[in-house]
């Protein structure tokens, strides 16, 4: 019987370029979220823990992040804690795990260096570290299958995409691997999103790391009571953060009540990442934009971080422009917008962005109902 | 509008009321400058648009000069089909009068302001204001073209002109909101953009633009640190593969080593048996060098022994004929010995002879030398003598030095001078006396030509008269008389030291002690002079008599007749005999050399005899030392031939173990020297990887620190936060410069309609100006380029397709080109009533034949289209012009008003 905790995708450092402003918070929150890894493990008494790759998003992560982390592990102590070097923190010369830093890590944490088997209260352990952060070579391949008469639970540990995912994958791992080695469990890392295919795991990142991700900020509880038996897998969250993407056209207030509610039904907002996208329907009620408009005041004074890509401007059918060269203007800036070539006198300016057309639109109907000299 | 007629009173010049009308077509106006031409046009101007409240300056300047009248003028004119009349008078009691042409009468219709604004209004033009600008004159502003406007506007004709032309043309023309909403387009576009189309530098966008830029820069900073750092890492991992390579290179070297350890024990082993056989080679050699050395030595010696008693018998012989050679020697010595001596006691007694004749010589000449001396010192005594008697007289004459004399000789003159002026200065008395009686004075007073010379205190005693007491000579004379005492006893003092009576003594004295000193002088040259004939004559005199003394004992001996020859004789004698003892001299010589040779001969042979025999005792003791060597040498092997034997033997022994030896040797190289080299070989190179190893580690080392320094760092949290920051600015920098994009697109487009609007209004104006232009020009432009406010921008080059910019054309086809716009400008806006063309004085600059054919275009223009008034100072070239001549101001005094 195996009973272990199975994370990966740590990405301590992670940029979080996509946060702006916030992304020092994303970063620190990070640590929070492993703290939650650590208190999982020991809450569920597992007999060791498995982390499948990019504990850190880069080698040149700062030394604090690599301290606060390794002083994280060890708090797992004395839970043996096998650390696998993934892509983004491959085992080579000069890299994180050479730092001074990573030292200060206890005994109970052994960073896989070699793919050789290991055992761990009877039950092998298949390590297949990364050396490099890019390759077409299937990390999982060294496993040698089950040898007749092995009673014992095996497991591998990797990194990588399995080529179930239908992508130019790096370091693509076989979907049949577990079953064609007699593994009992393959402990995957790399893809950030929870996935399960036959024996193979994907426990996705700890915490979300993008807005594209789904079901992340889990860690698995994986039991398996003997070789051969299916493992069983409990999820517990362990994510900080929910990164929330919303994307509407809104025409009356019903449509601003219904972003509202998707957004409280993802957690608290004070926990959300969220970029609201979309735009206003042409005939939107006034009313619903200024319900927006209070929302989006509302979000940005409670929600962790908003990124606001809605369109708020609408070009409105009853601005009146005068006839002439202004309502010539008008019509050939909605011919741009639409690709369509506009008269021919403003044939010259046909290639110009549509974006750019439709702003100056708006522009053009601003400057005529506008009052003044 | 047409203009009928000008009336004005008290204005500048005019001061008397003056009246000018005009033809409906063309009327040329003539005056010479300050005529008043301009005036006419300014009361036209000014009745027209001023208002006639106006008391602006340029108003006040309206009246004569020096005159505090109130300018007056009236127009007549006809618009819209009827004719008004509008009177005017500024300044005092200013007053404004509209009237309309009815019924063959002037109907006035308006007045004041009322008749102001209705004037306005019928002229189409709304501005409000107090000068008339070009650009407040509605059409007129294109239509009459004046001497002090521009000859286009800076910027756009008034938009009655456009508003005209565009209604007249059925063109589109812009709206005051179209223009409302345009200038707002402009305004946004320059919120964004510079003139040039830049961006402009205070703009959000900017300055958004410059913190993109700097950030961007940051981050390829940190960018390029963390390259950096990987290319650490990449060079790390090199060098640790390098290292990893040196590691199993080192190992492969020690287990070499280790194999070839053993081949060296097996070479030390091997040596060991080389040096044995080494020994044994030498040894045997050895042995076999001695008992051959000693073999030769036997064989040498009895050849020595043979050879030396065949020298010792040749040494005995030697030894008895050379005792023979002495003997002869010896007698050959003992005869040429007496020989010698017989010559030389010859040799003796002549030269004794010799001797005692040469002393015979000396004294005859010591004898002459003596009478020569005492002669000499005879001589000179009488010369000392003499000198002894000079001195003595020399030293008995008492006279003065030179300098001496000198004194004294200056003194008596001096005495001779002061005597003379104490006459000079003297009391001369005369005694006439009428008897004869005796004068005696005293003292003695000197008397000259009759008069007694007082030159001190005197009594006169005349006899029988009595005494006459004589003083008061005078001060000086007194102090001449104390001069004249002074040097007088000098005188006196110096006389009787020399002991003489007066100077004439004193020169005496010193001429006789010249003359001694000079003859004692001689004296002494003399004395010198015999002295230097003789020189220490008593001396010589004294060795001569020792010399005589000492030859007369040496020729005591000589007998009577040697005695008795001359001088001659006895030479020519002392010479037979010197040659004598010379020739016997030479024969004891040649008695010694054979007497030396012979005793050499006799040393010769013994000294041969004694060699001789020391060569015998030699050659006996040396044969007797080689028998008893061999002897004690064959002690040991019996006879000589069994030493021949040993020494075979010994030979072929070490030949043998000599080869042995050789043998060995040959495996030397292979056995010993190889493995050692290639020991050596390896324990170098494995030193090498070891100090290669070595300094990889510390390379690595090093790399491994910068690495972990450059990650201290904190670069990548930096880029992060520098990254997310850029991003959040290209979001507000992409938004920004939409807007700034959709105002340039908004603005070029409303560009680019504004411009073929302003096209659609230039097209008949060009088409006009263009046949005129071409006429004018003869063909060479063929063309006028309008922009997009009817300004002029350039001409048609016909001949070669290009425009020609409007700056660029020379000033008198400049202001040509500009009056035909205007003439054009006018054909067009008459289109449907008449509108008056004014051009005051603006073809000055044209030639002749341009004039002429500007002529036929304003008499096409007059009669077809425009009235037309023209000023000009010279009426000549508009000669053939149909139309009125106005006079100015000559016409205007002689019409009635």
């Amino acid at each position: 019987m195996a009973k272990f905790l199975h994370t990966a995708d740590w990405q301590m450092g992670m940029r979080a370029v996509h946060a702006g402003s916030k992304a020092r918070q994303v970063r620190e929150k990070r640590f929070e979220a492993a703290a939650r890894v650590v208190g999982a493990a020991k809450a569920h008494a597992v007999e060791f823990v498995l982390l499948a790759g990019d504990t850190f998003e880069h080698h040149d992560v700062d030394d604090v992040v690599v301290k606060r982390t390794a002083d994280i592990l060890n708090q797992l102590a004395p839970i043996p804690t096998f650390i696998l070097p993934g892509n983004h923190d491959p085992l080579v010369p000069g890299g994180v795990w050479d730092r001074q830093s990573w030292k200060r890590v206890g005994d109970h944490v052994r960073l896989c260096s070699d793919p050789r088997e290991i055992v761990i209260a009877g039950t092998a352990l298949y390590p297949c570290p990364l050396k490099q952060k890019q390759s077409g070579n299937d990390p999982t391949s060294w496993i040698p299958p089950r040898e007749p008469g092995d009673r014992r639970v095996r497991i591998g540990l990797a990194h990588g995409g399995l080529d179930i995912l239908g992508q130019a994958l790096n370091f693509p791992i076989a979907g049949s691997r577990a079953e064609s080695s007699g593994l009992d469990y393959l402990a995957l890392g790399d893809w950030h999103s929870y996935l399960l295919h036959g024996r193979a795991a994907y426990s996705g990142a700890m915490e979300p790391t993008d807005f594209a991700e789904h079901d992340s900020g889990f860690v698995s509880l994986v039991e398996i009571l003997a070789a051969g038996a299916p493992p069983t897998i409990r999820r517990e969250r362990t994510g900080m953060l929910a990164w929330v993407e919303l994307n509407s056209t809104v025409r009356d207030i019903t449509d601003v009540e219904a972003l509202g509610r998707t957004l409280r039904e993802r957690g608290a907002v004070a926990s959300v990442l969220v970029r609201v996208g979309g735009g206003l329907d042409p005939s939107v009620d006034p009313a619903a934009i200024e319900a927006l408009r209070t929302w989006r005041a509302e979000l940005e004074e409670t929600a962790f971080h908003v990124e606001w890509q809605f369109e708020f401007d609408v070009v409105s059918t009853d601005a009146s422009i005068p006839d002439g060269i202004l309502q010539r203007a008008h019509d050939a800036l909605e011919a741009i917008q639409g690709g369509r070539p506009p008269e021919p006198s403003a044939a010259s300016f046909i290639k110009r962005d549509p974006a750019v057309a439709a702003a100056a639109r708006l522009l053009l109907r601003r400057l005529s109902t506008e009052e003044g000299p | 509008m047409i203009l009928e007629e000008i009336a004005l009173k008290n204005w500048r010049g005019y001061r008397d009321p003056h009246t000018f009308r005009f033809d409906k077509h063309f009327n040329l106006l003539v005056g010479r400058n300050e005529a008043g031409k301009s005036t006419l046009f300014e009361a036209l101007l000014r009745t027209l648009f001023d208002r006639f409240t106006s008391k602006a300056e340029d108003v006040q300047r309206l009246r004569p000069l020096a005159s505090a009248l109130a300018p007056e003028a009236q127009l007549i004119f006809s618009t819209g089909g009827r004719r008004y009349r509008i009177s005017k008078r500024f300044l005092d009691k200013p007053s404004c009068e509209l009237a309309v042409h009815r019924n063959n009468g002037w109907e006035r219709t308006h007045e004041g302001d009322a008749a102001d604004l209705e004037l306005r209004s019928l002229l189409s033009t709304s501005v409000e204001g107090r000068k008339t600008t070009p650009e407040q004159r509605g059409l007129m502003q294109a239509l009459w073209y004046l001497q002090r406007d521009p000859a286009v506007p800076e910027r756009a004709w008034s938009s009655a002109i456009r508003d005209g032309l565009a209604s007249l043309l059925q063109v589109a023309v812009h709206s005051p909101e179209e223009d409302r909403i345009v200038r707002k387009i402009g305004e946004e576009y320059r919120r964004w953009f510079t003139e040039t189309g830049k961006i402009t530098s205070i703009s959000e966008l900017a300055k958004v633009n410059t913190e993109v830029e700097r950030l961007d820069r940051e981050l390829a900073a940190l960018r390029q640190q963390a390259a950096d750092l990987e290319g650490r890492r990449s060079l790390l991992e090199e060098k640790i593969l390098a290292r990893d390579d040196i590691d199993r290179g080192l190992a492969q070297s020690r287990t070499d080593i280790g194999q070839l350890d053993q081949q060296l024990r097996d070479a030390e082993a091997f040596e060991e048996r080389v040096r044995v056989a080494e020994r044994a080679k030498d040894e045997t050699e050895r042995e076999a060098k001695r008992i051959g050395r000693d073999l030769g030595q036997v064989r040498d010696r009895i050849e020595d022994i043979k050879s030396h008693t065949v020298d010792l018998d040749a040494s005995s012989r030697a030894h008895e004929q050379l005792a023979a050679d002495a003997r002869i020697a010896q007698a050959l010595v003992e005869r040429h010995h007496r020989a010698r001596t017989d010559l030389d006691s010859q040799r003796r007694r002549v030269a004794g002879d010799v001797q005692t004749l040469q002393s015979l010589e000396r004294l005859r000449k010591l004898r002459k030398d003596q009478k020569r001396l005492k002669t000499h010192l005879e001589k000179r005594a009488k010369v000392t003598e003499r000198i002894e008697e000079l001195g003595r007289k020399l030293a008995g004459i008492n006279a003065p030095t030179k300098a001496e004399l000198t004194t004294i000789q200056e003194q008596g003159t001096e005495l001779r001078k002061l005597t003379a002026k104490i006459e000079v200065a003297a009391i001369r008395i005369a005694f006439e006396l009428e008897t004869k009686a005796r004068i005696r004075t005293e003292p003695e007073a000197k008397t000259a030509d009759g008069e007694y010379i007082v030159t001190a205190p005197t009594s006169f005693s005349i006899a029988g008269i009595g005494q006459i007491r004589v003083r008061g000579v005078g001060q000086s004379l007194d102090k001449l008389n104390a001069q004249a005492d002074d040097l007088r006893a000098s005188i006196e003092l110096s006389m009787a030291r020399f002991g003489a009576k007066d100077e004439e003594t004193i020169i005496g004295l010193r001429q006789r002690q010249m003359d001694l000193q000079k003859e004692l002088k001689d004296a002494k040259a003399r004395l010198e002079e015999v002295d230097g004939e003789e020189k220490d004559a008593a001396a010589e005199l004294a060795k001569v008599d020792r010399g005589i003394q000492q030859e007369a004992a040496r020729a005591k001996e000589a007998p009577d007749e040697w005695r008795a020859l001359g001088g001659e004789a006895l030479r020519e004698r002392i010479e037979e005999w010197q040659a004598k003892i010379v020739e016997l001299e030479k024969k004891v010589g040649e008695e010694d050399d054979e007497e030396r040779k012979a005793n050499k001969q006799i040393l010769l042979a013994a000294e041969q005899d004694i060699e001789a025999m020391r060569r015998t005792t030699e050659l006996a003791t040396e044969i007797r030392s080689l028998k008893q060597s061999n002897e004690e040498l064959l002690e040991s092997f019996g006879t000589i031939e069994r030493l021949e034997a040993e020494s075979g033997k010994a030979e072929e022994t070490a030949r043998r173990v000599s080869e042995a030896f050789d043998h060995l040797m040959s495996e030397l190289d292979a056995r010993v020297t190889q493995p050692r080299r290639l020991h050596k070989l390896a324990v170098d190179a494995s030193k090498i990887l070891a100090t290669r190893i070595a300094a990889l580690r510390e390379e690595i080392a090093g790399i491994a620190a910068r690495i972990e320094d450059a990650a201290a760092q904190n670069l990548y949290s930096r880029g992060a936060d520098a990254e997310a920051e850029l991003s959040a600015l290209r979001r507000r920098q992409t938004s920004l410069s939409t807007r700034a994009e959709a105002a340039r697109l908004l603005y070029e487009m409303v560009q680019v309609f504004r411009k073929e609007q302003s096209a659609a209004l230039a097209a008949p104006v060009t088409k006009i100006v263009g046949p005129w232009l071409k006429l004018l020009s003869e063909e060479r432009y063929d063309g006028l380029e309008l922009d997009g406010e009817l300004l002029p921008a350039g001409v048609n080059c016909a001949s070669y397709g290009e425009k020609l910019p409007l700056d660029s054309l020379s000033h008198g086809t400049h202001e040509q080109v500009v009056v035909l716009l205007r003439l054009a400008l006018g054909v067009l806006l008459s289109s449907q009533e008449r509108h008056l063309v004014v051009i005051d004085d603006r073809l000055v600059n044209a030639d002749p034949i341009r004039l002429k054919r500007i002529c036929l275009i304003l008499e096409e223009v007059a009669s077809k289209h425009c009235q037309i008034i023209l000023a000009t100072c010279n009426e000549t070239p508009y000669a053939g012009l149909q139309g009125r001549v106005i006079h100015v101001p000559e016409d205007g005094r002689l019409s009635e008003p």
